[in-house]
């Protein structure tokens, strides 16, 4: 099997030959790839890439808003146009306004770079997009002047890039409470479902229903995959909110996907313990970036015990590199213990490495193991 | 309404999340002579407790301890007029987020729940370099050092704080908690840290014994 045959048959429940090992294709690892010799052989020895970033399946415009955002550099700055244009891409902050008709949000957040699937911008807590209620107008009008056009070109493009080492999902924007989350952050999100939930629910309302626009286009593309970036974790998702905001919505776009026979994979990298149940009473495929001990605190065993429909893409959980190598080497084979016989499971690695050095040496060490330890059966000990 | 009734009703409402109610009971209580040391005591103290026991039972989550911080916050700003300033805090903090991670919600929160527990805490925010650390603690002598770090990198930089520490002569003046979903008690042991927070409320355990011994 090829890495794309191998990650597809798991998602599809069928047997792979071993267990595949994932790596989130994005542009600067795509460039490593390609030109670092030794990492260049990991792909023919089969490490898998996930372009979990790379491509979505619609192209977006408000007709009646718009936005500027000024870059903030302060001292980061020369005389020269090429020094300039590195300084570009360094750590900075940036300030932005969104017009709309009935009001303008500013918002403010610090980003590393210009390439977003490196980091994501911070928004510090008075920098988020909905600071006051008025901010849940503007953007009540800004969800509903959204729209939303079909656009498959990229999908084709990235995966004649990937071929066969691996697989290009659509990415389809955050489900409804995971937007509130990342509209508001935390506090404010405590502070107005506390203080005002008519408001607080009013545009969650609004934001599943052009979340099920925007999904309907991705359920209809050409893509087999449909990647849900959802970041959940139970400490700020909790039984509760999951329950009463995230369920229904995941099962609604589940079936509309599964109708267009797509899988449907959530990034869920936080705490889920206490969500297992709830997890297991959705319709989602797979769970990506499930995170076991010591960084989550739910583990492989538990998980394909709860899970017994979905596919568990486990994260490597990254500290281990702190470690040292031996302690990655362990790691990886305890999780593929654990994930034993290995049906429904793929190991990759979705978060950031504590260095790069600590990439480097990491992910040809845990292929190696993986390589070696993870054919498929694994032998239950 | 006895003092206790109107203490139990600041309580209720930290813990049932009422803003509204929490703040008109503590004026309430002002009004009512009640001292302000009694209203932290018997309220806002007992409900951090609770609040505390339910997260660590999983029935209350981030958003409950930030709701209910924010609460406590809220009371606070109505009682500082009243409160003497000569009134002895339990220990100094000095608490920061580890170089190189912009996270601050768990970082916040024990802050306000420090404070609410007779803390002075010192926060130097987020992305707080490991010379700032050494500096602060030099300058301000705290009996505790808390780090937050968020994600696997800010990690490396906790090390180079307690490297820093030893090599200033300052490991010995105070003691070091870390914190932060990557963070393990086998990395605090690694780095020779004393004390690991598993979250927020184990963090602000941790402290409070510390500060009893």
């Amino acid at each position: 099997m090829n890495p794309k045959e191998r990650l597809m048959a798991v998602l599809r429940h069928e047997e792979p030959d071993y267990i595949p090992f994932t790596l989130y294709a994005e542009t600067l690892k795509l460039v490593g790839l390609a030109i670092y010799e030794p990492w260049r052989k990991l792909l023919d020895q089969g490490l898998s890439l996930f372009a979990a970033l790379a491509v979505q399946t619609h192209k977006v415009k408000c007709p009646n808003a718009s936005m500027d955002i000024i870059h903030h550099y302060k001292t980061q700055t020369s005389w020269s146009p090429v020094d300039l244009m590195i300084s570009m891409n360094k750590p900075h902050e940036i300030s932005g306004e969104i017009k709309t008709p009935i009001g303008t949000d500013k918002f403010f957040a610090m980003m590393k770079s210009m390439d977003l699937s490196e980091m994501l911008p911070w928004f510090p807590e008075d920098g988020f997009f909905i600071k006051t209620l008025e901010d849940y107008e503007i953007f009540t009008y800004l969800i509903e002047d959204t729209e939303y056009i079909p656009f498959y070109d990229d999908v084709n493009e990235f995966q004649m890039i990937i071929g066969n080492y691996g697989i290009v999902p659509t990415f389809v924007p955050k489900s409804p409470f995971q937007a509130m989350i990342m509209l508001m952050g935390p506090r404010r999100l405590a502070l107005d479902y506390y203080t005002h939930r008519k408001e607080f629910d009013d545009l969650y309302n609004v934001i599943y229903k052009k979340d099920l626009e925007v999904y309907k286009i991705a359920a209809e593309s050409p893509v087999e995959v449909i990647w849900g970036p959802d970041n959940v974790t139970g400490l700020i998702t909790s039984p509760k909110f999951f329950k009463d905001y995230s369920l229904k919505f995941y099962n609604e776009v589940a079936d509309i996907f599964h109708k267009h026979d797509k899988i449907y994979v959530v990034h869920m990298d936080g705490e889920l313990k206490c969500l297992a149940n709830l997890i297991a009473e959705t319709r989602i495929d797979a769970i990506e970036s499930f995170t076991p001990p010591p960084v989550g605190d739910f583990s492989i065993k538990e998980a394909k015990e709860k899970w017994k429909d979905k596919v568990i893409w486990s994260n490597f959980p990254e500290p281990v590199c702190l470690q040292g190598q031996r302690e990655v080497k362990k790691t990886t084979q305890n999780m593929l213990k654990e994930a034993a016989p290995g049906n429904n499971f793929i190991l990759g690695i979705s978060e950031g490495f504590p260095s790069f050095m600590h990439m480097l040496s990491s992910v040809p060490n845990i292929l190696k193991t993986v390589v070696k330890f993870g054919k498929y059966p694994i032998l239950i000990e | 309404m006895t003092n206790e009734d109107i203490t139990k009703k600041i309580k209720e409402a930290i813990i049932d999340m009422d803003l509204k109610t929490a703040k008109n009971a503590c004026e309430n209580a002002l009004n009512q002579g009640i001292k302000p040391f009694d209203i932290i005591k018997d309220g806002i103290g007992s409900a951090v407790k609770i609040v505390g026991d339910l997260f660590e039972a999983k029935e209350y989550f981030l958003t409950e301890l930030i709701m209910s911080g924010e609460i406590i916050t809220e009371i606070m700003l109505i009682l500082k007029p009243y409160i003497k300033s000569d009134s002895k805090a339990k220990a100094k903090v000095i608490l920061g987020t580890a170089k190189g991670d912009m996270h601050d919600i768990g970082k916040n929160i024990v802050r306000n729940f420090m404070q609410a527990e007779g803390f002075e805490v010192i926060d130097l925010g987020i992305d707080v370099s490991t010379d700032k650390f050494i500096e602060m603690v030099r300058m301000e002598k705290p009996e505790i050092l808390a780090i937050s770090a968020l994600i696997s990198a800010s990690m490396l930089e906790v090390k180079n704080v307690m490297k820093a520490l030893n090599k200033e002569g300052l490991r010995e003046t105070v003691k070091v908690i870390v914190g932060g979903a990557p963070v393990t008690q086998q990395f605090v042991d690694d780095i020779g840290a004393d004390g690991y927070a598993n979250d927020a409320i184990d963090g602000i355990n941790i402290c409070k014994r510390w500060a009893q011994e």
